[in-house]
């Protein structure tokens, strides 16, 4: 898997799992698509490695990667789309990571419930990451990042209001 | 605000000590076949390997199965045809290969890539199948009547015969238009519609 060819690349991945697992859990309904969807990931990111130039932080680039084959991941759900939503809904239930608090759950399932960039764009924001820095991530305008931002925002605050 | 951020902090720490995987970098790995853009890659190579086996056929049938000029006009124009639908298919595999090795790009720009390059090969495909089939289709029977009768000219002054090739190329013109466009959308159309919907979201305003 050529650590020969870059050694830090393992060190690297390493720091940066949680990125990872997080977007890994965010994106998939079940832990069978969960490994697929993280080893996808891992290979991914191994391709791409020799094109990071390093003038963004590694852990954006990473992001990156990560959030761009989340996003062309094709869920089992794909293959079964007549699927009864209480199916999904229990799925997803059984899926939560553990010991999470009540607000945090209800946080999480809102997340998961948002359409797929919506997911990557407040999952960005909540990282820490700047407009800028979402606008180059995904592709969108900085204007248009922040008035999504705002939407996605107002919309899970109102359904974490008590 | 404050709340989402304290929240997400807490789902941030158990998701992130949350450890997969089993298969990790040191172990290898063995990507799934669930990759959107790969499957895509993968049934284009497909259509691809599909093409070579006729061109191969046309080709072979224009060396070694005609015997006179005219049954080697009828394979050369197949040949042509062909080779107009490899040229359709090859350009935009070859720009999605490209791609695939730009995956660090914004996901916008890689989306909108792939579904480009899969939604031209297939419109001009669809167009193709229908433009070719009936050509295609009279030529081939334009070849077994040669084959029968020893010569064009003779198939061309027998009303009869021209009749019933001119019915079969009305008859499957939109037969190969609507067959086409089947195979394609069994093949890519679901791909094709998540990637829309994805590009839909990063899109709307």
């Amino acid at each position: 898997m050529g650590e020969a060819k870059h050694p830090d690349f393992l060190q690297l991945l390493q720091t940066h799992a949680g990125i990872l697992h997080k977007i890994t859990r965010l994106y998939t309904d079940n832990p069978e698509d969960r490994r697929d969807l993280h080893q996808e990931m891992l290979y991914e990111s191994w391709r791409a490695y020799p094109a990071f130039r390093g003038e963004a932080a590694f852990s954006t680039w990473l992001y990156r990667v990560a959030l761009n084959t989340a996003l062309t991941f094709r869920r089992k759900s794909l293959r079964h789309v007549d699927t009864a939503d209480i199916d999904a809904a229990s799925r997803l239930a059984d899926d939560l990571p553990e010991a999470l608090s009540p607000r945090a759950e209800m946080l999480y399932r809102c997340i998961r419930e948002l359409p797929e960039a919506d997911r990557a764009i407040i999952t960005l924001h909540l990282d820490g990451y700047d407009n800028e820095e979402i606008a180059d991530i995904t592709g969108l305008t900085k204007n248009h990042a922040a008035v999504k931002l705002h939407r996605i925002k107002t919309l899970l605050e109102n359904r974490l209001k008590p | 605000m404050e709340e989402l951020d304290q929240l997400w902090r807490e789902i941030s720490e158990k998701t992130g000590r949350d450890r997969l995987s089993a298969p990790t970098a040191a172990g290898g790995f063995s990507p799934s076949s669930l990759n959107l853009l790969k499957t895509i890659r993968q049934r284009t190579r497909w259509k691809l390997y599909f093409i070579y086996l006729f061109l191969a056929a046309y080709l072979g049938a224009f060396v070694w199965v005609a015997q006179n000029w005219e049954s080697r006009l009828v394979f050369g124009a197949m040949t042509g045809f062909a080779l107009v639908n490899l040229w359709l298919v090859q350009r935009p595999y070859v720009r999605m290969k490209k791609q695939d090795l730009l995956m660090s790009g914004s996901s916008r720009a890689v989306i909108q890539h792939y579904y480009d390059c899969l939604d031209t090969m297939l419109r001009q495909e669809n167009f193709i199948g229908a433009l070719f089939t009936p050509p295609a289709a009279m030529l081939g029977f334009l070849f077994a009547f040669i084959e029968e009768k020893g010569s064009a000219a003779i198939v061309f002054s027998d009303w009869r015969l021209l009749s019933i090739m001119l019915v079969l190329a009305t008859l499957l013109a939109p037969f190969g238009a609507w067959l086409t466009r089947h195979l394609n959308k069994v093949a890519f159309g679901k791909y094709l519609d998540h990637l829309k919907e994805n590009l839909a979201d990063l899109k709307s305003s």
